[in-house]
């Protein structure tokens, strides 16, 4: 379809070189494909504002050249995952620089997908004809961060691992279906090898299939609709005549996507991507920070940085507010950035027309960024020490069997006092143990440190039954003398049956 | 020209990672400063961080072994509490040295064997008292299981009714204690708890040990809470042997 002339008449070396490109042109088209894309016209006012959305693409394109030279070295099993992340970044080759770029592209892309979704809203860009563009860019959004979640669990260090069990966490609270969401989640009732494999899966396959076919669909609709123009104050968008101005004005005024604007789009990339390996040398890979074991939390476990703001506001809900916290506001926040379009399609677009607009993102971002400043500072747990420096208090040592004691120990070893007060010494993240007893029977404390749940994590991989039992039934002893334990008194000491037959 | 620069720049600085082989900021962690472990300050400040929450406040009514206990020191030989400390000892006392089993608690990975011997010398210091070392001495003898069992009848199940809190024959109960630490729970017993040190002769301690270790479970310690509890070991096969 180009023009390129007869190869006939041109030069051998044009000849050797176009012969080949015009067979391939004849019988794909692909070049006829791709070349009004390239040329379609775009506004002229499209200037710098519009190159995150570039960006973004950009990075996750590098997202999906890194992770596949990460998935070549990369085993997902529980048991070699944190070696194997070590071996990349010390023995490998330029293996560390592999996982910086990941790590920090994948970063840099939620940050040029915020800034892109920010200037949309703030231009309104979602108005008339463009609702759908905005709706799937905001499925793109959540699969991005879906994606940098996923992303972060395959580390299997102590973030990971606290951050699939706080994901799990806020799973659970679904009402009714929570249980089996965790499940589905973590591939059984709690943190193992078969959670890593389902985030892998979901890391790998099904993430990055159904991101790639939205970045399609979002294209396919940018260039139906076109480019919008920057908003002017005084010029509304009314749905009856928006198409035909626009296409009126891009016919007399437009300049082609190739090379006008296409050059402010490679100069950011290019920026943008020499900033990334900058950032990528500097900072190296992003962990793996301890070997995921909730019995040994002195890390200082941490989000990754898009998740931040999630875990200052978690560190400063009070705990009653934390299901409508964690499930409803996320939930109608998503709603309502989906259905926006529908709710204001037509009017003005300028920011100077749409103030309580303007403000609603200033508030976001203001509320965004303390909450991270938050998280990044509020300790994990107020008492990181508390296991090896606080002793049981003396009340609660006298007067126990040598089980009890055991499972005070174990008390102190799986670090439960870091989070859990006792003689109102310790954190303060779970309730108090002073009086454990008498709101929890033995079936339910199994469960509870078996399985986690609410905040806690599960210590079923990580305590052996022996320590579990001694744990228990330490915790059993945790009551005030006057108020009875929540089992019954025949629960209190079963014997195993085959102990009993012996005797 | 610039762009030449440029990668000349990225190239220098890729080369000056160290050829790519280590990532940035991953140098070691420093050692911990505190007071040093050959002060009396040192040995208890890193006391109170690192064991009292098991050991107790000041040596006594810990959850854990009192430390504070001078007869236990009397007995116990420095290099076996060194090699605890610094390795660990069962699953239930963690080591705090580079050597730890699984690991070391990272808050206190800068300590060496070394360090760790300078502490216990200062703790050795702090509460070791003068009088005579228990009779059974320190090393852990497993005795004759038969005979232990009719020296527990008579000596210990009056108190340690099986069934009871007190059971000291709970499959849990021994599932988490090594010989040693049943050994040195007849030896030493709690003092501060009120419980004695055993009256019984050195060999019919390691009888009752021999005993107790004999009935110690051996169903997997990562498997659900159901115990098929295994016929009691020859006597003859569990000697000198911890779990």
């Amino acid at each position: 379809m180009t023009d390129h002339g007869s190869p006939n008449e041109r030069g051998p070396l044009a000849r050797a070189v176009l012969g080949p490109l015009s067979w391939l042109e004849d019988r794909t088209g692909i070049g006829a494909f791709i070349a009004p894309i390239m040329t379609h016209r775009v506004p002229p006012s499209a200037k710098w504002f519009y190159v995150f959305g570039s960006a973004t693409l950009m990075f996750f394109s590098l997202q999906i050249v890194t992770g596949i030279c990460l998935a070549t070295l990369y085993a997902p099993s529980a048991s070699n995952a944190y070696q194997n992340l070590v071996h990349i970044d010390t023995q490998v080759p330029f293996g560390w620089m592999l996982r910086a770029l990941h790590g920090w592209s994948s970063n840099a892309m939620v940050a040029m997908m915020i800034l892109h979704m920010v200037q949309v809203f703030l231009h309104a860009t979602y108005k008339f004809p463009r609702e759908m563009t905005w709706m799937v860019g905001v499925l793109l959004c959540l699969l991005t961060l879906a994606l940098a979640f996923t992303g972060q669990v395959l580390r299997w260090d102590q973030d990971a691992y606290w951050g699939i069990g706080i994901g799990a966490a806020i799973a659970d609270r679904i009402p009714f279906v929570g249980n089996w969401a965790r499940g589905l989640l973590l591939g059984g009732p709690i943190i193992s090898g078969e959670t890593l494999s389902r985030f892998f899966a979901l890391h790998v396959f099904v993430l990055p299939g159904i991101t790639i076919a939205l970045v399609g669909l979002h294209l396919v609709l940018v260039l139906r609709h076109g480019i919008s123009e920057m908003p002017k104050a005084g010029e509304p968008v009314d749905p009856a005549t928006y198409r035909e101005a626009y296409e009126k004005r891009i016919h007399k005024e437009g300049v082609p996507f190739w090379p006008d604007a296409a050059k402010r789009d490679m100069v950011f990339c290019g920026l943008a991507l020499l900033a990334l390996v900058a950032i990528a040398l500097l900072a190296g890979p992003m962990g793996p920070n301890g070997i995921p074991d909730p019995t040994d939390i002195e890390t200082n476990p941490r989000p990754d940085l898009p998740f931040l703001w999630i875990f200052g506001l978690v560190s400063l809900i009070p705990p009653a507010s934390e299901t409508a916290v964690m499930l409803i506001a996320p939930g109608v926040l998503i709603l309502g950035l989906v259905l926006l379009p529908l709710f204001g399609n037509a009017g003005e677009r300028a920011p100077s027309r749409r103030p309580f607009m303007v403000l609603g993102v200033v508030l976001a971002a203001t509320t965004v960024g303390i909450l991270t400043w938050e998280g990044a500072k509020s300790p994990w747990s107020p008492v990181m020490d508390a296991w090896s420096s606080m002793p049981t208090p003396i009340e609660y040592v006298e007067d126990r069997g040598p089980l009890e004691l055991q499972g005070a120990v174990v008390v102190q070893n799986a670090q439960c006092r870091n989070c859990h007060e006792l003689g109102g010494e310790g954190g303060k993240r779970g309730p108090a143990l002073d009086d454990v007893a008498t709101r929890l029977s033995y079936d339910q404390l199994i469960r509870q440190v078996q399985q986690g749940g609410g905040n806690m994590p599960a210590f079923g991989k990580n305590l052996t039954s022996a320590e579990t039992e001694a744990v228990v039934r330490f915790l059993l002893t945790m009551h005030p003398a006057n108020e009875p334990v929540s089992s019954p008194p025949g629960a209190l000491l079963p014997i195993p049956p085959q102990a009993a037959e012996r005797r | 020209m610039r762009a030449t620069l440029l990668l000349a720049t990225c190239g220098a600085l890729l080369a000056g990672c160290g050829g790519g082989a280590l990532p940035p900021g991953s140098v070691e962690a420093a050692p911990p400063e505190a007071p040093g472990l050959d002060t009396a300050e040192g040995v208890a400040a890193f006391y109170a961080n690192a064991c009292s929450g098991c050991h107790g406040a000041d040596g006594w009514h810990g959850a854990a072994r009192p430390l504070a206990d001078p007869l236990w020191w009397r007995t116990m030989p420095d290099e076996q509490i060194v090699e605890a400390t610094a390795v660990g000892l069962g699953r239930l006392m963690p080591g705090f040295s580079k050597d730890a089993k699984g690991g070391p608690y990272i808050a206190y990975a800068g300590l060496d064997r070394d360090d760790v011997a300078t502490f216990v010398k200062g703790l050795r210091k702090r509460w070791e008292t003068g009088g005579e070392p228990a009779p059974a001495g320190s090393a852990v003898r497993l005795g004759d299981a038969s005979m232990g069992g009719e020296l527990f009848s008579a000596h210990c199940a009056s108190c340690h009714v099986e069934g009871s809190r007190d059971s000291v024959l709970n499959p849990f109960y021994l599932a988490n204690v090594t010989d040693q630490g049943l050994w040195s729970a007849v030896v030493f017993g709690r003092p501060d708890l009120g419980k004695a040190p055993s009256s019984l002769s050195p060999d019919e301690i390691a009888d009752v040990v021999a005993f107790m270790a004999s009935r110690r479970p051996s169903w997997a310690s990562q498997g659900a809470v159901e115990p098929p509890l295994p016929t009691s070991p020859d006597p003859d096969t569990t000697r000198e042997t911890s779990p």
